[in-house]
């Protein structure tokens, strides 16, 4: 779940890259980069809350574990 | 339980914070602005109306997110040293995950110092403060997944 966020946000970061260089009006780009940055921010953040589950299972199996 | 159990348990609890904290003072920042007329009101996940840096320049709101994104910085730092212990375990290059979280967090506290200056010089250092940032916070996020991901191949009990 975690890799595939990972993932999603390269693809996101790599849509932002190819958009800005493909985009002949800079200003058509700029329509779009704050949309992008909010979204990166909040999946970066989303990222961390599926390491918190992560994190915890680990926990919870090692300590079950002995 | 063991040191490394009380680190795994620490370590999620700080990244549940990390996930709620960033992401609530965000969108709070973003209302403060937005009701003190700043920015306009929008759904900017879509609209694309305002930046989060915009958001944080003027008003009550840049206050608010200065004060908060500080002390936030230093939980991503605390975060990474975590990450860093729980898997010093494997063999990966000691302090890697802390140096790179070291270097996000300065970032961002470049970024905040640098918010609601004027001049392009500070809006320099926020461009490149929260680039940096972004792209150091990621890169640690896939280190970290890649190690845990190395040590259950090299251990699958885990």
């Amino acid at each position: 779940m975690q890799f595939a966020l990972c993932l999603l946000i390269l693809a996101i970061g790599v849509l932002t890259l190819s958009l800005e260089i493909s985009l002949d009006n800079y200003d058509d780009y700029d329509d779009y980069e704050d949309a992008f940055e909010w979204i990166l921010a909040l999946l970066i953040h989303v990222n961390f809350l599926l390491a918190w589950w992560g994190w915890r299972t680990t926990t919870h199996s090692s300590a079950s574990q002995g | 339980m063991t040191k490394p159990q009380m680190i795994s348990r620490d370590i999620a609890r700080v990244a549940l914070v990390l996930a709620i904290l960033p992401t609530a003072v965000i969108n709070i920042n973003y209302l403060i602005a937005a009701s003190e007329g700043y920015v306009p009101w929008c759904v900017p996940y879509w609209d694309s109306c305002t930046s989060i840096s915009a958001t944080g320049q003027e008003g009550s709101a840049f206050f608010f997110f200065k004060s908060t994104m500080i002390p936030i910085a230093f939980i991503y730092l605390w975060y990474w040293k975590l990450a860093d212990q729980a898997l010093a375990e494997t063999d990966h290059s000691p302090r890697t995950i802390a140096n790179i979280g070291i270097i996000a967090c300065v970032a961002l506290i470049c970024y905040t110092g640098a918010l609601g200056a004027v001049g392009d010089s500070f809006r320099l250092v926020r461009r490149i403060g929260i680039i940096v940032f972004f792209t150091f916070t990621y890169l640690n996020q896939l280190l970290v997944l890649y190690q845990i991901h190395r040590r259950k191949l090299a251990d699958p009990s885990r």
